[in-house]
């Protein structure tokens, strides 16, 4: 079931929810926020694309249901994409968690307004949501320093999901430079006492990437990672600093025989035993999903595929 | 100690005990002598002045005797537990059809199973009451009473008027009345494996109203066991206990009865032998130690018609539990449990009758009950050099041999502390209707309980990572670890316990048929044992490994509840000198309590909601007395227990058997008489008896299992006119059998059952 947001009785259920995180400003009627986000432009026909980073301004009306979205993103010393929407109708979808109403709102139309240089911005597709994934807290490995919002108690981001074009070439996506998916990890290897090859499956890992857009490198963390049926969980593997390389179609990370660190009382220790070759970290697409293949102690195969954004398929 | 083996005859008259005696068959309700139709308003003090011949109800909640009841139970007279030298509950396992309660470990293992039912830790599936006081803590269980008067067993749900704890059945121990008995007693017996036991009791009337006695034992046990560590017995020990009974009849209908009881137990532990070598072999040191102080007071009224009886108690167990955890010789790790429960109770209770005509009576029961506990414990666990070494730095080096570690020291301990305070309160009512040859029977209690659980982990210890170089090791990091988590889980529970019944009386007093249907309920509560396991679990989180519980999941299970749907009947056969007893039921029990082993290196066991289980099966009693010199007892009882639905997360166990409980008990007796009238000897009593169980499996996989087991007794008693010589063996084969199962990181371990025995016991009573 899809609600408007804030109108009538809804407005008092959502409390605790996304809403409590967006200032109320004057008059009563108007909120707006603020959310930083990595930008990703390519251009029709070109395979490279250039990175940059911005803020997305939403100013929502209460009492029209409508929101304008501005954005100035530089592109380059000399190039910069600018411009606020039209006011919008938003739409909002939301589902109850065990103690928090999470929700995404979304604000799409097909032109939706000029930048400040005069190409209209069309096929606009934005979302404000809380349903990004969180890493756990390992003591040894920085959080994220992206904006929070307390919902219910607990802690959520407050994320933005967003991709159009300006004029006829150019296409922008938002990405999320320090995002943590979740998903299956399948591996391959071969049991060492048996030497039957054998798969393992399992959704225990979790992978962040942490982004460094000035140096064009990314770290990233496998939490809980667990690649065989009978080896215990590993609560952090680092592979740190590799190179992060951008093109039309979204990202990628690379590290061949990279010696990675485990994290151990707070500390990363280099750990030469799960030394992994051929990694490969991806994201192409929306880039709300990554898939990462490595060999890790020299014959266990593995698989990853997952996504950042928790949206159920069904909504209330 | 007295209590076992006056030299009486098994199952007919003398006059030499407490009293009496009767004929009828002393295993069997339904071969019983006939019950007395007791006014329910004289149930307390007529039933001792009966002078316990009657093999009939002496619990304060029952309506009538057993034999006049829809339920399925035995009594087991002074008489029947002397002969086999019974003076603690494991010893009526097997002589009532499917009550099977094994004896393993020490005296903190009071693991009763009954239909199926029961449970090896924490909550027990039966209770046990001692001269009407309900004994909160199963660790409480397992004492030397030297003047059992009687022992009730009721199998099946009793949670109606018994409330939690009761969802398999009610062990009911009566203490003999000074009002009833008065002279002196002595007890000595010395068997194998220098097992010495001595009792002294006496029993006074001061005039007629006030009655006193002081009764005390002890127990020493050379130890049947060796430990081929050193050399030394494994389960030898020694136990003391004391018995103040007071009965005070100030007025015609006032009945004041107090009990104190006490108990010092310090014995060594446990044959626990290992699977692989079939040895017992441990290095650290195994001992229980327990200091038990009960004091019940009942008050009892009898109105027209009607009684008021209040039972009161004040109960304190303090115990300490030493174990090798490991139970091998290897330095592992070591676990020192100490608690202390102190406890009251208090049951209000109102009953009466009503006379409805010629052809009916309305019985009615009705109370409220209430307990307070708190327990306190402390359970460190001590992680010695080996267990360091294999259980902790071996696996953080496997994974990292490059940087390895190495523990600051070679001890450390794991701390985890906790307060349970837990109340509880419930109203029940009874009513049962006569009416022609039916008996209607309709019970219901509302029961609350809520517990709380403090807890605290902690411990200061720390390790080094050391750095390989071409040099050698060099220091990379010290890692100092100080963990203390505190936090508190609260579960209260609400429970509706119905109970129905019908039963139809054959005519001419030939017994009768009943069908019934109740509700058992066992209360939930807590693992404190995982606490080592979470604790150990931060701890190698700490270092980088494994997963971590949610100590919310793992550290409380929920209540457990049963219907148990019976079909009966008692046949004393008159004119015939065989009675029978037989019983047939089915018992679905929804989120059964089982004890479980978590995987890997985790060395708790946790008790878990185990799904969906049912029992179906049947038991069978029978007395015969073909000869005025010759008895014969049999009971046999059948139990299918099967898990219906139980998948662990990992496993599927359905339509696998339900671990511990055996499928068969078997008991056969025979008890011959003889006048002699040679040598200052008035008779010689010989009795041969053959006790089986089994099979047992020992795990949910139903993997391993023990085979139906029989063991052969018999003992020859001499009677004097005061004194009693009696010679007996128990388990005179010789027949090996284990009695218990259980895994520790990974290791399989058994108990055997006791050896052959033997010995020779007197008593004295003037």
């Amino acid at each position: 079931m899809k609600k408007i947001l804030f109108s009538g009785i809804a407005a008092a259920t959502l409390a605790c929810s996304l809403t409590s995180c967006i200032k109320t400003s004057e008059p009563e009627n108007r909120l707006s926020t603020k959310v930083p986000t990595g930008v990703l432009i390519s251009t029709a026909g070109s395979s490279t694309a250039t990175v940059s980073s911005s803020v997305f301004d939403f100013n929502f009306d209460l009492v029209k249901g409508t929101a304008a979205v501005g954005t100035n993103i530089v592109v380059s010393s000399t190039d910069a994409i600018k411009f606020t929407t039209d006011e919008i109708k938003y739409s909002q979808s939301y589902w109850d968690f065990e103690n928090a109403r999470h929700e995404v709102i979304s604000i799409d139309g097909s032109n939706v307004g000029k930048t400040t240089d005069g190409k209209l911005v069309n096929s606009f597709k934005c979302s404000l949501n809380s349903m990004a994934y969180i890493p756990p807290q390992l003591e040894g490995v920085p959080e994220p320093t992206l904006p929070l919002c307390n919902i219910g108690g607990n802690v959520y981001y407050k994320y933005v999901d967003a991709s159009f074009k300006v004029g006829d070439d150019t296409m922008v996506r938002t990405f999320w430079p320090d995002a943590t998916f979740r998903g299956d990890t399948e591996c391959n290897y071969t049991d060492r006492t048996t030497g039957q090859a054998k798969t393992f499956k399992g959704n225990s890992a979790q992978y962040r990437v942490i982004m460094d857009l000035k140096k064009n490198t990314a770290s990233v963390v496998i939490y809980n990672a667990k690649f065989a049926e009978n080896m215990p969980e590993i609560k952090g593997i680092v592979m740190a600093n590799l190179p992060l390389k951008f093109d039309a179609s979204g990202y990628s990370i690379v590290g061949n025989d990279s010696v990675p660190y485990v994290v151990e009382a707070g500390k990363l220790v280099s750990n030469p035993a799960y030394k992994m070759t051929e990694f490969t970290f991806a994201s192409s697409g929306d880039l709300t999903k990554g898939n990462c293949s490595f060999t890790i102690r020299g014959g266990f195969n593995c698989n990853f595929s997952g996504k950042y954004l928790n949206i159920p398929t069904t909504a209330k | 100690m007295i209590g076992t083996l006056l030299l009486g005859a098994a199952m007919c008259a003398t006059t030499s005990n407490i009293g009496a005696s009767a004929v009828a068959s002393n295993l069997n309700i339904g071969a019983s002598a006939v019950a007395p139709n007791v006014n329910l308003g004289d149930t307390v003090a007529v039933r001792e002045e009966v002078r316990l011949q009657e093999v009939s109800v002496v619990g304060v909640k029952q309506n009538a005797s057993l034999l006049r009841d829809a339920v399925s139970g035995t009594v087991l007279t002074t008489k029947a537990l002397e002969n086999r030298n019974v003076m603690d509950i494991k010893g009526v396992s097997d002589m009532v059809p499917n009550l099977f309660i094994p004896d393993y470990g020490s005296r903190v293992t009071s693991s009763i199973y009954v239909r199926g039912i029961g449970s090896r830790m924490d909550q027990p599936a039966v209770g046990l009451t001692v001269d009407n006081v309900p004994m909160l803590n199963k660790n409480s269980y397992d004492f030397d009473v030297m003047d059992i008067a009687s022992v009730e067993v009721l199998r099946g749900p009793q949670s109606a008027l018994y409330g939690r704890n009761t969802m398999g059945g009610l062990i009911n121990i009566t203490t003999l009345s000074p009002m009833l008995w008065r002279g002196k007693k002595l007890f000595a017996e010395y068997g194998t494996s220098n097992r010495l036991r001595l009792g002294a009791g006496i029993y006074e009337k001061f005039g007629d109203n006030l009655g006193i006695s002081l009764s005390a034992n002890m127990n020493h046990s050379g130890g049947y066991f060796i430990n081929e560590h050193d050399g030394q017995p494994v389960d030898r020990g020694n136990d003391f206990g004391l018995r103040l009974k007071t009965h005070y009849r100030p007025a015609d209908r006032i009945y004041i009865k107090n009990v104190l009881a006490g108990s010092v137990t310090k014995q060594g532990g446990y044959p626990y032998e290992y699977l692989e070598t079939g040895k017992i072999a441990y290095d650290d040191t195994c001992s229980y130690h327990r200091l038990s102080l009960m004091d019940g007071l009942s008050l009892n009224y009898r109105g027209d018609g009607w009684q008021l009886h209040s039972i009161s108690s004040v109960q304190l167990l303090q115990d300490t539990l030493t174990m090798d955890q490991d139970f091998l010789p290897i330095p592992y790790f070591t676990l020192v449990q100490k608690q202390r429960e102190v406890g009251v109770t208090q049951d209000l209770l109102f009953k009466g009758r009503i006379g409805l005509h010629d052809n009916g009576s309305y019985n009615w029961l009705a109370g409220v009950f209430a307990f307070y506990k708190n327990l306190d414990m402390k359970a460190p666990v001590t992680f010695k050099d080996e267990g360091i070494a294999n259980m902790i730095e071996s696996h953080r080096n496997e994974m990292n041999p490059y940087y390895p570690i190495k523990w600051d020291t070679r001890s450390f301990v794991l701390n985890s502390d906790f307060t349970i305070p837990t109340f509880g309160v419930a109203l029940y009512h009874e009513s049962k209707l006569s009416w022609g040859n039916w008996d209607f029977t309709a019970g219901m209690r509302l029961d609350y309980e809520t517990s709380k659980l403090n807890y605290r982990s902690h411990c200061n210890t720390g390790y080094t990572i050391y750095q390989k170089t071409d040099q050698g090791l060099k220091p990379f990091a010290e890692i100092p670890i100080v963990i203390d988590d505190r936090g508190n889980l609260r579960r209260s529970y609400f429970n509706w316990i119905p109970k129905l019944s019908a039963l139809y009386n054959l005519p001419d007093g030939n017994g009768n048929l009943y069908f019934s249907v109740s509700k058992g309920y066992k209360s939930g509560g807590f693992n404190t044992q995982m606490f080592s396991d979470v604790l150990k679990q931060r701890l190698m989180g700490i270092m980088g490994i494994g997963g971590s519980y949610d100590v919310d999941d793992v550290v409380g299970y929920k209540p457990e509840h049963s219907w148990n749907y019976e079909l009966g009947t008692h046949l004393p056969l008159r004119g015939v000198p065989l009675s029978i007893d037989a019983t047939l039921f089915y018992i679905d029990c929804s989120d059964q309590q089982i004890t479980v082993f978590p995987n890997g290196d985790a060395t708790g066991r946790i008790t878990a909601n185990a799904g969906r289980t049912r029992s179906v099966g049947g038991e069978m009693s029978a007395a015969w007395h073909p000869l005025a010199w010759l008895d014969f007892n049999a009971s046999y009882g059948f139990t299918d227990a099967r898990f219906v639905n139980y998948f662990n997360g990992k496993q599927d166990f359905k339509g696998n058997r339900i671990p511990y409980a055996p499928q068969s008990t078997l008991f056969v007796q025979g008890v011959g008489k003889w006048d002699v009238g040679v040598l200052g000897m008035n008779r010689v009593v010989v009795d041969m008896n053959l006790r089986g169980t089994g099979p047992i499996y020992w795990n949910e996989e139903n993997s391993i299992r023990q085979e139906f087991y029989p063991l052969a007794g018999g003992s020859v008693t001499m009677e004097f006119d005061k004194v009693s010589v009696q010679l007996w063996g128990e388990n005179i084969t010789g027949t090996r059998f284990n009695t218990f199962y259980f895994k520790s990181m990974g290791n399989e371990f058994l108990q055997r059952g006791l050896p052959a025995r033997g010995g020779v016991t007197m008593r004295l009573s003037f």
